[in-house]
C-alpha cells in the first residue's frame, strides 16, 4: 500500500532538513570547541587588568613586556625544555629509525609485537610511566638531574617517530633499491643514498610530533626533574595555579603563535599531515 | 647446448622455494654479443632465472659464469651487469642526470668523466637536453630510455631487461623494440630480455630461449622455434597451433601422411622430432592450412577477416575442427556457412610432429 | 663488449646467508626500551606486593581496591573516561562525516584543523579554558548577557568543566580514527543507499555507522585511555575538590611518601588502561574483519 506521494515528498524533506541541522549545529559546535579556547586564550593574553577575563578590558601589551623582561624564570624554563626536547627527539629518531628500517622488512610476527611494545609509551599513562621509571632509577642508582629528564622523554617521543619511519621506509618500492645494487652500489651507499633520503620526510615528521609531545609532557617531567631543572609546560602550570599569574597567557599567546607557526612551516616543507592516520 | 665459446655460461641452474622449484636444472650458453629471450607464461621461472643472474636470488645449486669466470657467489653491485626492471625503477628524488650517473658514481668512476658519459648516454638513448627533469615530470616510453642509460652508463659486460616493454602501448611497444634493438646492435652488448610476448620476443632476438615449469623446453633462433618447435608445449605457446592425433605413414621421400581416426588423410612434410611411423601427433599452423581443389572434404563454419587474414573455420568430415588463415585477396570473406570445401596442408609447408 | 673501461668493485662478499646482521639495527631501541621501559615496570609491580617489612603481600592492593575513597577516585576517573569518550563521539562524527564528503582542499583545511590542537601545548588549551569557563570568561558574560542568569553561574572546578576540557583534547584523535575508516569506506555505497530510496538518516544508521564500528572502537579505546590519564586538564580544570587517579597516584608518592600504596594505583591504573587498549584494538580488529569480509 503505497503512501500518498505528498506524504513521501513530505518525509524526504523533514528527513533532508533535520539531517542538514544536526550536522551543521554538531560541526559548529566542533569548531568552536577546537578554536574557542585557543583564541581566547590569546585574547586574554591582552588584558590591561590583572586578571584573566574575556572579553580584555583595556588592552595592553604588559604581560608580553613583562615576559620579555622580568621573567628569567620562564625563559630558563624554556631553555631547559627546549634543550630536553631536542635532545631526546634526536636521540629517539636516531635509534627508532635504525630499528624501524629494520622492522619495515620483516613480516614475522615478532617485528610486529616489537613495534607494539616500541610504541606503548604512546598508549600508557605517564603517571605510570614517569613514577615506574622514578623508582627504577633510584634503584639503580642514578640521582635526578636533566639526564633523567632526558631519558624520560626518549622513551615517550619513540612511539611518535618509529610510527612515522615505519611507514616511510616501508612505502620505498623494493625494485629501487635493487636497482641501486645492480648499479655497483652496496647496502651502505644504498641505504645513504636512496633508502634514508626517500623516507626522511616521514622521519623528520614523526621527529616535528615527537618534538612538540615531548615540550608539552607534565606526568614525565613531574617525576623525573630535580629542583634545578624546572620544565617549560611545569613552570607555566605553577604560573597558572598558584599565583594566577597573568604572565601565564603571555606564555600560552607566544606558545600557540609559536606552534601554528610552526605547524604550518611543517606541513608546507613536510607535508606532516600525511603521516598521521 | 653448453660450448667453451659461450660468454654466460649456467651450468645446472636449481632454485627451490620451500617445495616449490622454481628453476630445475637449466643449462644455457649465451654467446658474447647475443640478444636472447627468455620467453614463457607467468610462473614459468624466467624471471627468477634473470634474477639469479643479476645476483638477487642466489641458486640453490649450479653456477653462472660469465667471461670464464665463476660469479654464483657474487653480490649483484659486484657483478657489473646492467639491469632494467619492469617499472623502470628510476630514483624519484634524483634527476635523470642524477639518475644516469649514480652507477658511475657508484663504481667511483673519475670526476672529469662522469658528465661526459652521462651526455653520451642521453645521446645514445635520444634523450638529450632532459639532464634536468625529474622521473615523474617524464612520460612511460621516456623514463624507461632513462632506465635504460642509466644501466648502460657502466659499461656492463651484461644487459638483463625484465619485461621491459610491459607497460607501454601497442605503438610505443614497437618503437621502442626497434630503438632497443638497435642500440644493442651499436653497441654489441651481450642482452637477456625476459618477456611473455613471442611476438616481442620473435621480433628482436637472436635466439629464444622457450620456458615452462621452469625448465628450458627449447633453445634456438625464433625460425628453429617457430617450424620446428621440439615439444608440444613450444608449438603450442608460439604461433596458434591445432594439434591432431593420428597414426603416421610414409608417402615418398619428401611427404608424410596421418590418418586420423576418423578416417581422414593429410600429407605434409614433417619437420620432426618423430620420424618413425606409428602413432602420432602433428602441430598445424593456420597459415600452413589451405583451400584447394582435391583435398580433405570440409564444411565452413566461418570466415572471420582478421586484419591482412581472413580465419575460416572448418569442419572435416570426421569431426576435427581446423583454423586456416588465407589472405584477403583470395576471396576467402565471402565464404558462407555450411559451404562444402576441400583443404589440404600447403605441400611446401612443414609440420612438426611428436609422439602422442 | 667485456672491455673495462672502468675499475671493477672489489666488493665480491661471500654471500653467506646472515640474517642476524639486520637484528644490530634494532638492538640500541631493544636494549634501551628493555632498560628504561620495561624494567621500571617491573620494578614498580615489585614495588606495589612488597609491604612495609619487605615481605610479599597484597596489602596495597586490598587497600586500593576496598578503601572508599580510593575506590571513588577510581570509579570517578573511569566514569570522567566515559563521559569524555561519548562526547568525543558526539562531536566527532559529524566532523570526520563532513571531512569525508567535502572536497580537497577543505578537506586538507580541517585536518590541519584538528590536528593543531593536538600540537598546542596542553597546558595551554587547558589554560584557555580556564578562561572561558571562568567566571569573567565569555560563556558567563554571553548568559548574563542574555539575561538567563543574574550571577556568574561556576561551571569551572566541576566535572564538567573536566568532560569539556577533555572533549576537546581528545577530539583529534577521535577523528582521526574516524576519518581513517571511514576514508576507506567505499563512496558509492552511501550513494547506492541513497539512490534506494533511504534518506539521510537511514543511510546514516544503517550503513556508515556499521561501517564505522572499527574506528569508532579503535578510537574510543585511544579516548578513554588518554582522558583517563589525562593529568594536567583534570587537575587544572577540576581544582582542588576533585581527585582523579594520576593525581592521587603523585600525591600518594610524592607527597605522602607511601611508595607502595602509589605503585599499587599505578599498576591498577596501567592494567585498566592497558586492558581496554587491548580489547578496543582487538574489537576493532575483529569487527573490521566481520564488516570486510
Amino acid at each position: 500500500m503505497a503512501e500518498s506521494t505528498i506524504g513521501v515528498r513530505m518525509r524526504r524533506r523533514v528527513d533532508a532538513v533535520t539531517w542538514r541541522f544536526a550536522s551543521f549545529t554538531t560541526l559548529a559546535l566542533a569548531v568552536l570547541l577546537l578554536l574557542v579556547p585557543t583564541f581566547i586564550a590569546l585574547a586574554a593574553s591582552f588584558n590591561g587588568g590583572e586578571s584573566l577575563r574575556f572579553p580584555p578590558r583595556d588592552l595592553s601589551w604588559r604581560w608580553y613586556q613583562a615576559l620579555w623582561n622580568e621573567s628569567d624564570d620562564i625563559w630558563e624554563a624554556f631553555a631547559i625544555s627546549l634543550r630536553v626536547s631536542l635532545l631526546a627527539t634526536l636521540g629517539a629518531g636516531l635509534m627508532a629509525t635504525l630499528a624501524a628500517l629494520y622492522l619495515s622488512r620483516q613480516r614475522s610476527a615478532w617485528a610486529r609485537a616489537l613495534e607494539t611494545f616500541f610504541q606503548s609509551p604512546m598508549m600508557l599513562p605517564g603517571i605510570s610511566l614517569g613514577l615506574a621509571l622514578l623508582v627504577w632509577l633510584q634503584t639503580i642508582g642514578l640521582s635526578l638531574s636533566y639526564w633523567s629528564l632526558v631519558i624520560g622523554h626518549m622513551a615517550i617521543s619513540t612511539p611518535y617517530i618509529i610510527r612515522t619511519a615505519l611507514i616511510g621506509f616501508g612505502q620505498i618500492d623494493p625494485s629501487l633499491l635493487e636497482a641501486s645494487r645492480s648499479l655497483g652500489a652496496d647496502s651502505t651507499r644504498t641505504f645513504a643514498r636512496i633508502t634514508l633520503p626517500l623516507a626522511m620526510p616521514a622521519v623528520l615528521a614523526g621527529g616535528f610530533i615527537a618534538f612538540m609531545f615531548s615540550f608539552d609532557n607534565v606526568p614525565i617531567s613531574l617525576f623525573l626533574s630535580d629542583a634545578r631543572s624546572e620544565v617549560l609546560p611545569i613552570r607555566l602550570w605553577n604560573l597558572i595555579e598558584n599565583l594566577l599569574d597573568v604572565r601565564a597567557a603571555a606564555v600560552a599567546g607566544v606558545l600557540i603563535i609559536f606552534t601554528i607557526v610552526f605547524a604550518l612551516v611543517m606541513e608546507r616543507v613536510l607535508g606532516v599531515s600525511r603521516y598521521v592516520r | 647446448m653448453v660450448t667453451d665459446r659461450a660468454f654466460l655460461t649456467l651450468d645446472d641452474i636449481q632454485v627451490r622455494y620451500g617445495d616449490a622449484v622454481a628453476v630445475d636444472h637449466i643449462d644455457l650458453g649465451i654467446n658474447a654479443g647475443e640478444f636472447v629471450a627468455l620467453l614463457g607464461p607467468s610462473g614459468c621461472g624466467k624471471t627468477t632465472l634473470l634474477r639469479v643472474i643479476a645476483g638477487f636470488v642466489r641458486a640453490n645449486g649450479g653456477a653462472v659464469l660469465l667471461d670464464g669466470v665463476d660469479i654464483s657467489t657474487l653480490t649483484p653491485e659486484a657483478r657489473r651487469i646492467g639491469m632494467v626492471f619492469q617499472n623502470y625503477a628510476l630514483f624519484p628524488h634524483m634527476t635523470v642526470a642524477d639518475n644516469i650517473a649514480y652507477g658511475l658514481r657508484s663504481h667511483r668512476a673519475p670526476k672529469e668523466s662522469i658528465t661526459p658519459k652521462v651526455q653520451e648516454m642521453l645521446g645514445v638513448v635520444r634523450m638529450s637536453g632532459y639532464d634536468k627533469r625529474l622521473p615523474r615530470q617524464l612520460s612511460g616510453g621516456q623514463q624507461q630510455r632513462v632506465a635504460l642509460a642509466r644501466a648502460l652508463a657502466i659499461s656492463p659486460r651484461l644487459l638483463l631487461l625484465d619485461e621491459p616493454l610491459g607497460a607501454l602501448d601497442k605503438n610505443l611497444r614497437e618503437e621502442m623494440q626497434s630503438e632497443l634493438l638497435r642500440i644493442q646492435r651499436e653497441l654489441g652488448i651481450t642482452t637477456i630480455m625476459v618477456t611473455h610476448d613471442q611476438e616481442e620476443a620473435m621480433s628482436m632476438a637472436d635466439r629464444i630461449a622457450v620456458m615452462n615449469a621452469g625448465q628450458v623446453m627449447q633453445f634456438g633462433t625464433a625460425t628453429e622455434i617457430y617450424d620446428a618447435p621440439s615439444t608440444p608445449f613450444v608449438s603450442g605457446f608460439v604461433g596458434n597451433s591445432t594439434f591432431l592425433n593420428g597414426v603416421l605413414g610414409k608417402s615418398d621421400d619428401e611427404h608424410w601422411t596421418l590418418r586420423t581416426s576418423g578416417g581422414v588423410e593429410l600429407r605434409f612434410r614433417s619437420a620432426g622430432p618423430c620420424r618413425r611411423v606409428g602413432a602420432a601427433r602433428i602441430a598445424l599452423r593456420p597459415e600452413q592450412i589451405e583451400l584447394c581443389d582435391d583435398g580433405a572434404a570440409a564444411v565452413v563454419r566461418y570466415a572471420r577477416p582478421m586484419g591482412p587474414n581472413t580465419r575460416v573455420g572448418v569442419t572435416l568430415d570426421d569431426g576435427t575442427e581446423l583454423q586456416l588463415a588465407a589472405p584477403r585477396e583470395r576471396g576467402a570473406d565471402n565464404l558462407p556457412a555450411g559451404m562444402r570445401v576441400r583443404v589440404r596442408i600447403n605441400p611446401r609447408a612443414v609440420c612438426p610432429v611428436f609422439l602422442p | 663488449m667485456t672491455s673495462a673501461t672502468m675499475p671493477v668493485p672489489l666488493s665480491t662478499v661471500m654471500r653467506k646467508p646472515r640474517p642476524d646482521s639486520g637484528l644490530l639495527l634494532v638492538l640500541p631501541l631493544l636494549l634501551y626500551f628493555l632498560i628504561f621501559v620495561l624494567a621500571p615496570q617491573i620494578v614498580l609491580l615489585v614495588m606495589s606486593v612488597r609491604g612495609q617489612d619487605g615481605a610479599l603481600t597484597a596489602a596495597n592492593f586490598v587497600r586500593a581496591l576496598s578503601d572508599p575513597m580510593t575506590y571513588g577516585v577510581l570509579f570517578g576517573t573511569l566514569r570522567l573516561g566515559a563521559y569524555a569518550t561519548v562526547a568525543t563521539v558526539l562531536a566527532g562524527f559529524p566532523y570526520a562525516l563532513t571531512m569525508v564528503t567535502v572536497g580537497p582542499r577543505l578537506r586538507s583545511a580541517m585536518l590541519l584543523l584538528v590536528i593543531l590542537p593536538l600540537l598546542v601545548s596542553a597546558i595551554v588549551r587547558t589554560f584557555g579554558w580556564l578562561v572561558t569557563l571562568g567566571n569573567q570568561g565569555p560563556i558567563n558574560a554571553l548568559l548574563l548577557w542574555l539575561g538567563w542568569i543574574d550571577h556568574p553561574v561556576r561551571i569551572l572546578f566541576t566535572e564538567s568543566a573536566v568532560v569539556i576540557g577533555l572533549t576537546q583534547i581528545e577530539l583529534p584523535m577521535m577523528v582521526l580514527a574516524l576519518y581513517t575508516v571511514l576514508s576507506r569506506v567505499d563512496g558509492s555505497l552511501a550513494l547506492a543507499s541513497r539512490s534506494l530510496g533511504a534518506g539521510h538518516w537511514r543511510t546514516f544508521v544503517q550503513v556508515l555507522l556499521p561501517l564505522s564500528v572499527p574506528g569508532l572502537i579503535g578510537g574510543s579505546a585511544l579516548v578513554f585511555a588518554s582522558a583517563v590519564g589525562a593529568f594536567v586538564s583534570q587537575t587544572i580544570l577540576g581544582g582542588g575538590g576533585l581527585l582523579y587517579m594520576p593525581m592521587y597516584i603523585y600525591q600518594q608518592s610524592i607527597l605522602n611518601q607511601d611508595w607502595g600504596f602509589a605503585a599499587a594505583l599505578a599498576v591498577i591504573l596501567m592494567i585498566t588502561v592497558s586492558a581496554i587498549i587491548f580489547a578496543g584494538t582487538a574489537l576493532a580488529r575483529r569487527s573490521q574483519g566481520y564488516i570486510h569480509g
